[in-house]
C-alpha cells in the first residue's frame, strides 16, 4: 500500500513528460468550445415545418412565433397526420392532455394525469435528420419555457415567502401568551391551594377546643384558691407547733449545759484522787525496791530456796505496782482529756441554732402564707382573664365561621376560573398548531422547484438567438470529452507503458492494490484536472451561462464524478490492450456507439427497444443525465435528487466494478504461475 | 546451493508446442547460459520462469523469494523520458529492499550519464541502464534476456564483464545469448536448446569435447593430388574438391592429429590455409541438425 502514493505521483509526472498532453490539456477543449460556442451562436438559418394539432391552443400561439418553425396548424389529429403523409412537414405533433402515459414506447392507458405534456410524434421516415435535429429544437425550447415559467413562480414563491416571514412571530406570540395564561393558571392554583378550607374548619375547632380549655382552666383556678387558702390555715398552725417544739428543744439544750459543768466538777475531783493514789503507789513501789534491794542482798550472803521465794515475791510485787501505776496514770489522763469546754459550746451552738431556726420557721411561713395570697391573687386575676378569653373565643369563632363560607365561595369561583383558563390554553395549542401547518405549507410550497409547478406551455423564447443556448448542448460536450478523454487516456499512457516494457517491471515491483489504486488515481487526476479546464473555459472564456440559479460546485461536482467511471473503464480496457494503435481504435470503437445510444444524437424514439434499453443505462447517457441533472436541476428524463442518487450509486458500482476487474486481471498477469518462492533446493 | 531449479516445463501456444520437458538449474556464484538460436525457445523459457508465460506442466521452484529475483527482457524496459536518475529511483522505490543509487551508478558505469534522458543514451548505456533498473534491489537470482543482442563487441564485453561481476558477488545468473563465443568466455555451464527442448547440459568444455565435432584443416594448392597422396600415407583420409583439400582429424586425435597433418601440409606450396576446432557452435549446429 505504501507503493500507492509513488505510484500516483509517478503516473502524473510521467503523463507530464509526454509532449502531445499539452494539447490535450489546453488546446483541445479551448478548440472544441470555440468551434460549438461558434457553431451555436450563429443565427437560425433553417426553418422546418411542423404539423401540430394540439388541444392547448398557447402551444400553437407559441410555437408559431417561434422563428424556427413553420407551423402547420392543423384542425384535427387526423388533418396533422395527413400533413406528413403529404409531405408538407416532415414531422406533425398531436398534443392531447393526459390521454396516455407514453413510456419506453409502450402506450400505457389509465395513467393518472399529472402535468406532463403528452405528445404524439407523427413523422416522415425518409426525413430523420430534420425530425431528430426539430425534436431536439423542441425539447430545448420546452425546457427554455418551463424556466421562464418557473421565474413567474419564484415571483409568487418569494412573495409567499415574505407572508410567511410574519407567520413565526405569530406562533411566538401564541406561544408567548399561552406561557402566560399557563403561569396565570398555575398562581391561580397555588392561591387556590393557599386557602384550605379543612385548615379555616381546624382552626375553628382549634378555637372551640380552647374555649373548653379556658372554661375548665377557670373552673381549676377557682379550686386551686381554695386549696391555696386550706394550706395557708395549715402553715399557720404548723409553724405554732414547730414554735413549740422548738422552745423545748431549747430549753433541753439549756439543762444538757449545766449537767457539762457539773460532770466537768466531778472529773476534776476524781482526777486529784487519781493523782494522791499515784503518789501513794510511788511510796508503795520505793517500798518495794527497798525491799528488793534487801532482799537482793541477803539471797547474796546467804543464798537459799527461802531468800530466793522472798525474792521472787518482792519481785512480782514491785512489778504489779509498776502495772498498776501505769493503769493509774493512763486513766487520770484520759479523765484529764475530757473536754468539756468544746461540749459546752456545742450544746450553747445547738441552742444557738435552735432559736434561730425558730426564727427562720416563723418567717418562712409567714412568706409561704404571703405567697398563697398573692397565688390566690393571681389566680383570681387568671379565672377572671379567662373569662374574658373566652369570650374573644367566642367571638372569633363565629368570626371564623363567616370566613369559612366565604372561603367556599371564593374556592368555587377559582375553579370555574381554571377551567376557563384550560380552555384558553389548548385553543392557544390549536390555533399555533394551525398555523404551524399553515407555515410548513407555505415552506413546501416556497421549496418546490418551481418548474414543479410549471406544465410545460411554450412561450416565446430566443433559443438560437443568444449563448444561453450553449447550455443545453454544455453537458453533452462535456460528456463527450470526458468519454472520449478519460476512456482514451489511460489506454494510452497504460499501452505506451506496455511498448516501453515498463509494465513487465512494474509487475515485478508493485503490489496489485497498490497498482491498481495508485495509477487509477494518477490518470483519474489527469483527466480530472483536463476536464476542469474545459469547464472553466467555457464559463470564462465563452460565457456559457445557466437558466436557474448559479450551481457552479454542484456541477464541478458532477463533472468530476462522472470522469470517474469512464476513467476506470479507460483503465480496464488498458489491462487488455498492450499497443497504443490498438488502445486508439479501442476507445473509438466504445466512444461512436455510446454517443449514438445517449439519445442525444439520435432520439430514444426512433430506437428499437432493446437498443433503447441498451442506450438508457449505459454509461454515457446515465452520465450525461447525471450531469444535467446538475445543470438544469430537472430535465426532461431526470427528476430530484433520487434520481440524483440512484446515477451517483450507479456509475460508483459501475466504477468499483471497472476497478475490480483490473484488479483481477493485474493479480493474474503478476501471479508468478508454476513458480515456486523460498522452497529449499538440494546441492 | 541451487537457486533455480526447473523441472519438465512444457509451454503450448495453441498447437504449437514452445517448450517440451524442459529441465534445469542454476547454482549460487555461477553464470549459466541458455544457449539457443533465434527461435529456440530461450526467451519462452525465460518468461515462464517470470510467470509471464503459462506452463501447461512442470515444476519451477526458487530457493529465494520472489522480490531476489532479478528480470532483465530483452527490450529496454524503462521510461525512455525520465533520466537515468530518475528511473533508478522511481524503480527503485517500489522495492522492499534497495540498494544505494550511488553504487548502482557507479557499478554499471552510468556516473556521467547521470541526469541524461534514457532516451538519448546509446544502445549500450540503455542496455546497462536496463539491468541496472533491476539491479536497484538485492538479487539472488539475476535473469538476463538477451543482455547483449545487437551490440558491437566493445559493448559486449563491457556488459558482459560486469555480469560477471555481478556473477562473482554471490548472485547466481541465468542468460540467454546465442553468441557462442560469449557463452564460452563467460558461462560457468551451460544449456543447449533447440526447438523448445534443451538438448545438452554442462561446462563448456564437456560439450565442446563431446560434441563439438572434429577438427579439419583445409588448404587450396595448384596441384591437390600429391598433398593427397601424401595425407594419406600420412594416415589421414583427405577430400579433393578442385584445388582444395579438405581433411577431418578425429576428435580422438586431438591437437597432435591436427599438427601431424599441419606437417604434411607444409611441405607443399600452398596458397590458403584454414584449421577448424570443435566449438559450441558446432555443438549447436549439430544438435538442430539431429532435431
Amino acid at each position: 500500500m505504501l507503493k500507492m502514493p509513488t505510484l500516483f505521483i509517478n503516473e502524473i509526472y510521467f503523463s507530464l513528460k509526454q509532449g502531445g498532453l499539452l494539447y490535450l490539456l489546453f488546446l483541445y477543449p479551448l478548440l472544441v468550445i470555440a468551434i460549438v460556442g461558434y457553431a451555436f451562436n450563429a443565427q437560425p438559418t433553417v426553418v422546418v415545418p411542423l404539423g401540430i394539432y394540439s388541444e392547448d391552443q398557447a402551444i400553437v400561439e407559441t410555437l408559431s412565433n417561434y422563428k424556427s418553425f413553420q407551423i402547420f396548424s392543423a384542425p384535427s389529429a387526423l388533418e396533422a397526420e395527413s400533413y406528413v403523409r403529404q409531405g408538407i412537414a416532415p414531422v406533425s405533433f398531436i398534443i392531447t392532455q393526459c390521454d396516455f402515459y407514453y413510456n419506453l414506447g409502450r402506450r400505457t392507458d389509465q395513467m393518472p394525469c399529472d402535468k406532463r405534456l403528452y405528445i404524439v410524434m407523427v413523422q416522415d421516415p425518409s426525413r430523420t435528420t430534420e425530425v431528430s435535429f426539430l425534436k431536439m429544437l423542441f425539447d430545448s425550447a420546452l425546457m427554455e419555457q418551463m424556466s421562464v415559467s418557473a421565474k413567474e413562480i419564484e415571483g409568487v414563491q418569494a412573495k409567499a415567502a415574505e407572508l410567511r416571514k410574519d407567520l413565526p412571530l405569530a406562533i411566538d406570540e401564541i406561544s408567548s401568551t399561552r406561557g402566560i395564561l399557563v403561569s396565570e393558571q398555575q398562581e391561580l392554583d397555588t392561591v387556590n391551594r393557599s386557602i384550605s378550607l379543612e385548615e379555616i374548619g381546624a382552626t375553628m375547632r382549634d378555637i372551640d377546643s380552647l374555649m373548653s380549655f379556658m372554661q375548665q382552666a377557670s373552673g381549676q383556678s377557682a379550686s386551686a384558691v381554695s386549696e391555696l387558702r386550706v394550706l395557708k390555715a395549715n402553715i399557720s398552725s404548723e409553724e405554732a407547733s414547730l414554735e413549740a417544739d422548738l422552745g423545748g428543744f431549747g430549753g433541753k439544750l439549756n439543762s444538757i449545759q449545766i449537767g457539762i459543768t457539773g460532770a466537768e466538777m466531778r472529773r476534776n475531783s476524781y482526777s486529784s484522787k487519781l493523782a494522791s493514789y499515784d503518789a501513794r503507789l510511788s511510796n508503795a513501789i520505793a517500798y518495794a525496791d527497798s525491799a528488793y534491794s534487801y532482799a537482793s542482798a541477803a539471797y547474796s550472803a546467804a543464798p537459799s530456796a527461802a531468800t530466793y521465794n522472798a525474792l521472787s515475791q518482792i519481785s512480782a510485787t514491785r512489778s504489779e505496782l509498776y502495772s498498776l501505776q501505769n493503769d493509774l496514770r493512763s486513766a487520770k489522763a484520759e479523765l484529764d482529756s475530757i473536754n468539756f469546754a468544746g461540749l459546752r459550746q456545742d450544746a450553747a451552738d445547738a441552742s444557738n441554732y435552735v432559736y434561730s431556726s425558730q426564727a427562720k420557721a416563723s418567717v418562712a411561713s409567714y412568706s409561704a402564707q404571703q405567697r398563697i395570697e398573692s397565688a390566690v391573687g393571681s389566680l383570681s386575676q387568671f379565672s377572671s382573664a379567662s373569662q374574658e378569653i373566652y369570650y374573644s373565643l367566642s367571638k372569633t369563632r363565629s368570626r371564623a365561621s363567616q370566613i369559612y363560607s366565604s372561603a367556599e365561595q371564593a374556592k368555587k369561583r377559582m375553579g370555574e376560573l381554571q377551567g376557563g383558563i384550560a380552555d384558553a390554553v389548548s385553543k392557544t395549542y390549536k390555533t399555533q398548531e394551525k398555523l404551524s401547518s399553515s407555515n410548513a405549507l407555505l415552506a413546501r410550497f416556497i421549496a418546490i422547484s418551481p418548474e414543479d409547478f410549471v406544465p410545460p406551455k411554450i412561450a416565446e423564447s430566443k433559443f438560437m438567438n443568444s449563448k444561453s443556448q450553449l447550455i443545453f448542448t454544455f453537458p453533452f460536450l462535456i460528456m463527450v470529452n470526458i468519454a472520449l478523454f478519460a476512456v482514451l487516456y489511460p489506454i494510452v499512457i497504460s499501452s505506451k507503458l506496455q511498448e516501453h516494457g515498463v509494465e513487465d517491471r512494474l509487475r515485478q515491483g508493485g503490489g496489485s492494490l497498490s497498482f491498481i489504486v495508485g495509477r487509477f488515481a494518477g490518470d483519474y487526476a489527469i483527466v480530472a484536472f483536463q476536464t476542469m479546464l474545459f469547464f472553466m473555459f467555457a464559463i470564462a472564456i465563452f460565457g456559457v451561462v445557466q437558466i436557474y440559479t448559479f450551481q457552479i460546485f454542484l456541477q464541478a461536482a458532477t463533472i468530476l464524478f462522472v470522469a470517474i467511471p469512464f476513467t476506470a473503464l479507460g483503465f480496464l480496457l488498458s489491462r487488455l490492450v498492450k499497443k497504443v494503435a490498438t488502445g486508439l481504435l479501442l476507445s473509438l470503437l466504445l466512444f461512436i456507439p455510446m454517443v449514438f445510444l445517449s439519445g442525444k444524437l439520435l432520439p430514444f424514439s426512433f430506437m428499437d427497444l432493446p437498443i433503447r434499453l441498451v442506450g438508457s443505462i449505459q454509461i454515457f447517457t446515465v452520465s450525461l443525465n447525471l450531469l444535467e441533472l446538475s445543470f438544469f436541476r430537472c430535465s426532461m428524463a431526470w427528476c430530484g435528487p433520487i434520481n440524483y442518487a440512484a446515477g451517483i450509486l450507479y456509475l460508483g458500482a459501475l466504477s468499483f466494478f471497472f476497478l475490480l476487474l483490473s484488479l483481477v486481471l493485474w493479480f493474474m498477469n503478476s501471479s508468478p504461475g508454476r513458480a515456486q518462492f523460498g522452497k529449499k533446493l538440494s546441492g | 546451493m541451487r537457486v533455480l531449479e526447473v523441472k519438465g516445463v512444457s509451454l503450448k501456444f495453441g498447437k504449437v508446442k514452445k517448450l517440451d520437458s524442459c529441465s534445469f538449474f542454476t547454482k549460487e556464484n555461477e553464470i549459466f547460459g541458455l544457449l539457443g538460436q533465434n527461435g529456440s525457445g530461450k526467451s519462452s523459457l525465460i518468461k515462464s520462469l517470470m510467470g509471464f508465460n503459462r506452463p501447461y506442466e512442470g515444476e519451477i521452484d526458487f530457493s529465494c523469494q520472489r522480490d531476489e529475483v532479478g528480470y532483465v527482457p530483452q527490450h529496454f524496459a524503462f521510461y525512455p523520458e525520465y533520466t537515468v536518475e530518475e528511473n533508478l529511483y522511481f524503480f527503485r522505490s517500489l522495492a522492499k529492499k534497495k540498494r544505494p543509487i550511488a553504487e548502482i551508478i557507479r557499478q554499471f558505469g552510468l556516473s556521467d550519464y547521470r541526469k541524461v534522458r534514457a532516451e538519448r543514451l546509446s544502445g549500450g548505456y540503455k542496455r546497462l541502464l536496463n539491468i541496472a533498473i533491476t539491479m536497484v534491489r538485492p538479487l539472488r537470482l539475476l535473469i538476463l534476456d538477451e543482455p547483449t543482442a545487437s551490440m558491437d563487441v566493445v559493448m559486449r564485453h563491457m556488459i558482459m564483464d560486469i555480469v560477471e561481476g555481478i556473477g562473482r558477488s554471490g548472485v547466481s545468473v541465468l542468460l540467454t545469448t546465442h553468441y557462442m563465443d560469449e557463452a564460452a568466455r563467460y558461462c560457468s555451464r551451460v544449456a543447449l536448446i533447440s526447438s523448445g527442448k534443451i538438448r545438452a547440459t554442462g561446462t563448456v568444455d564437456e560439450l565442446v569435447s563431446t560434441l563439438g565435432g572434429d577438427y579439419s584443416v583445409h588448404a587450396k594448392i595448384p596441384d591437390p593430388r600429391q598433398l593427397a597422396a601424401s595425407l594419406k600415407k600420412a594416415g589421414f583420409a583427405p577430400q579433393v574438391e578442385g584445388q582444395a583439400v579438405h581433411t577431418h582429424i578425429p576428435n580422438e586425435l586431438g591437437n597432435k592429429g591436427t599438427i601431424k597433418a599441419l606437417k604434411v601440409y607444409s611441405k607443399f606450396a600452398i596458397t590458403s590455409l584454414t584449421v577448424e576446432e570443435p566449438s559450441l557452435s558446432k555443438v549447436i549446429e549439430g544438435l538442430t541438425k539431429n532435431a
